[in-house]
């Protein structure tokens, strides 16, 4: 052992953004429509006629409760078998997306709960519908409540998307495993990346708190 | 093909190890955790540069993924010479980061108890350490308990990830059964399910616990 | 026909019956005072009469129509031509004033944004409120936020207007501006009911003075003086100005 060189690294430091872009994008695409599903199911568990209710609570508990990893190679193996061929980067999209619906659920969910019965009164005596009380009061409200919470899942689902190296998606991870193949400097790469990954989370942190003010 | 002798074996065997990474980086995790939030929290001068490195590690180990963290551990151990079998470096790195989030969870359960019972404590005299034992823990064990519970769970899940070192857990089990030519689904089907079962009851324990708190706060 | 009518209304919460028998008529363009002790119905017989409160038995009426607190269209029909102001007002909090003002007028009623826009603006300078259009709610003080509640229940243009403790923020300023406004709507058919413990504004402005107690109308005062028109009414009045 002779040392840690991290020249060979350097040099490929342009890749490796290029794959911390392809993590940021395959995060933000996942909790994005990861949001939009978990809005979906936290309406459907309260709103929605049994069988859909059920199904609802149903997909929350079994997608918290099982590995992402293990779902993704679910939806990996099984497509196929539905005649359906998926790049790994959508497969993984696919599976993050899913994952995060059932987490973010159940994180809007409380607050769509905690919404104030004066509010539900009020909405009623003004004449406003289901669908108008939902939109223009109790889901802001619960979103804006709900914004410490998303953040959070945010960040695990940034330090989650490297499992898509896995599926051979070359974000980051995935990245980070091409070089160490071709240098074999790995702890090199690994501290690297590691510094790539903390950076991007800060980065995020203050991505949100930016938004925060905004909203 | 059918489902063989052999294979269940796997399987039961894939599962059993996916208990005890879990069981085990609970307990190291926790250990360490604590060891952690109580240094961070402790107020001896001498401690001060400790302290600030237990921060920073807490803040930098929650922001690298565990796939990382596992990488890590797995290319130093076999850079320094270190002969340990794929699952001991799966539980160093589940220990790792195990215990930075449990000791954010415990330091963050200190600091939220009532400040007058602590100065009620002190002008009673009694040393810092009685204190802590017998006013600080005990008062902020039910704010700890759930969300480290809640955090154990996600851990079960993330023993999954040891399989890219080569363990033989659950996931990895199921990738061997499927490469073999076994129906996927079924398999798959099977281990998503093993996995419920694992961490479906720490899940509704951690729930009713919390729920428990919330009626027993009010 | 009576504008709003309640026939031997019975409401229970909890296992406990709040209103007991409740009988009411009222006539379009009134302005009716609901008194009485604490837990003697009032607050409820305003709730079943939008139908927030279910009823187990009796008759509600409101211009005609019967009221089931079960059926969504016999709701949506009643609704329409009715508006509430909430004890705790019941403001949005993560919008602003201008939002809470036009959002069902829009959404609800479908009327025209710039429209809604100009008639909220000139109900907050008639309510002494200018200015605060794009505040958020919790941001103003008590006696803003029932202007803006009162405010809200205007935009929708009610037949009918229900009113739980309407005043009990307001100094004696205000108090004049939002009394003058119920006379003014009153004066122009609009119906109007109001549970209140300020006696003052109670006998500034009824028509009527309703007093429950025990889930019952226990006495009832009427004429332009209609604090003094009964004893039994005169009394409570007295007794609550004193507490």
């Amino acid at each position: 052992m002779t040392g840690l060189h991290y020249q060979p690294v350097w040099r490929q430091l342009p890749y490796l953004l290029g794959g911390a872009a392809e993590t940021v994008m395959l995060t933000v695409m996942a909790f994005a429509g990861g949001l939009a599903l978990a809005i979906a199911i936290a309406i459907a568990r309260r709103e929605a006629a049994n069988p859909l209710r059920k199904a609802a609570a149903g997909y929350v508990i079994f997608f918290t409760n099982t590995p992402q990893l293990s779902q993704i190679f679910a939806i990996f193996y099984c497509l196929p078998l539905l005649g359906l061929t998926f790049s790994p980067f959508l497969s993984v999209l696919l599976g993050m997306t899913l994952n995060a619906g059932a987490y973010m659920a159940d994180i809007v969910g409380t607050e769509i709960a905690s919404t104030p019965v004066l509010y539900h009164e009020a909405a009623a005596t003004l004449g406003l519908g289901w669908r108008h009380t939902y939109r223009h009061i109790i889901l802001p409200r619960a979103l804006t409540r709900a914004t410490r919470g998303l953040e959070n899942h945010f960040l695990l689902m940034l330090l989650g998307s490297s499992m898509a190296s896995i599926f051979g998606v070359e974000e980051l991870t995935g990245r980070a495993y091409n070089i160490i193949a071709l240098t074999f400097r790995s702890i090199e790469v690994i501290s690297v990346v590691a510094v790539l990954y903390v950076v991007l989370s800060l980065v995020a942190a203050v991505v949100f708190a930016r938004l925060w003010r905004l909203a | 093909m059918s489902f063989s002798h052999y294979d269940a074996t796997l399987i039961l065997r894939a599962l059993a190890m996916t208990i005890t990474l879990s069981v085990a980086g609970a307990v190291t995790g926790t250990a360490i955790g604590t060891a952690l939030a109580l240094l961070r929290f402790s107020t001896h001068a001498l401690l001060r540069p400790l302290r600030l490195l237990v921060m920073l590690y807490v803040g930098l180990v929650r922001r690298i993924p565990f796939l990382i963290v596992l990488y890590g551990v797995f290319f130093a151990t076999g850079m320094a010479g270190i002969d340990i079998s794929p699952p001991l470096v799966a539980l160093a790195a589940i220990s790792l980061i195990g215990g930075a989030y449990i000791s954010q969870i415990v330091y963050n359960g200190l600091c939220n108890v009532d400040t007058t019972q602590i100065e009620a404590a002190e002008t009673t005299n009694l040393r810092r350490g009685t204190i802590l034992r017998h006013v600080i823990l005990p008062a902020a064990l039910p704010g700890i308990v759930p969300p480290v519970l809640g955090y154990l769970v996600l851990f079960v899940k993330d023993t999954a990830l040891a399989s890219q070192i080569g363990v033989i857990e659950l996931n990895q089990a199921g990738i061997i059964l499927t490469n073999r030519g076994l129906p996927t689904y079924r398999i798959f089907v099977l281990v998503l399910c093993l996995y419920f079962l694992v961490s479906f009851p720490l899940t509704t324990l951690s729930r009713k616990m919390e729920k428990k708190l919330a009626a027993s706060a009010t | 026909m009576p504008h709003l009518q309640l026939e031997h209304v019975v409401a229970s919460h909890g296992g406990t019956d709040i209103l007991r028998g409740t009988s009411l008529s009222i006539e379009r363009g009134e302005i009716v005072s609901l008194i009485g002790p604490s837990g003697s119905g009032k607050s409820t017989t305003l709730r079943a009469a939008i139908g927030l409160m279910p009823v187990s038995s009796g008759r509600i009426t409101v211009e005609g129509h019967a009221l089931d607190a079960n059926d969504p269209e016999s709701l949506r029909r009643i609704r329409a031509g009715m508006a509430m102001v909430f004890q705790h007002f019941g403001l949005f909090d993560h919008m602003s004033v201008l939002a809470n003002l036009m959002l069902a007028p829009v959404k609800a009623q479908g009327r025209n944004r710039m429209e809604a826009r100009d008639e909220a603006l000139s109900l907050l300078r008639t309510l002494d409120l200018e200015g605060i259009g794009d505040r958020r709610p919790t941001r103003l003080s008590g006696g803003q936020k029932q202007r803006v509640a009162i405010a809200r229940a205007l935009m929708l243009r009610p037949r009918t207007l229900l009113l739980d403790e309407p005043t009990s923020a307001l100094d004696p300023g205000r108090l004049g501006i939002v009394l003058d406004l119920y006379r003014h709507l009153a004066a122009r058919g609009t119906t109007i009911i109001q549970v209140s413990h300020n006696m003052e504004a109670v006998a500034a402005v009824s028509d009527r003075i309703v007093l429950m107690e025990a889930g019952r109308v226990a006495a009832m005062a009427c004429g332009p003086h209609a604090a003094d028109a009964n004893e039994a009414v005169t009394r409570f009045m007295r007794h609550d100005v004193k507490a």
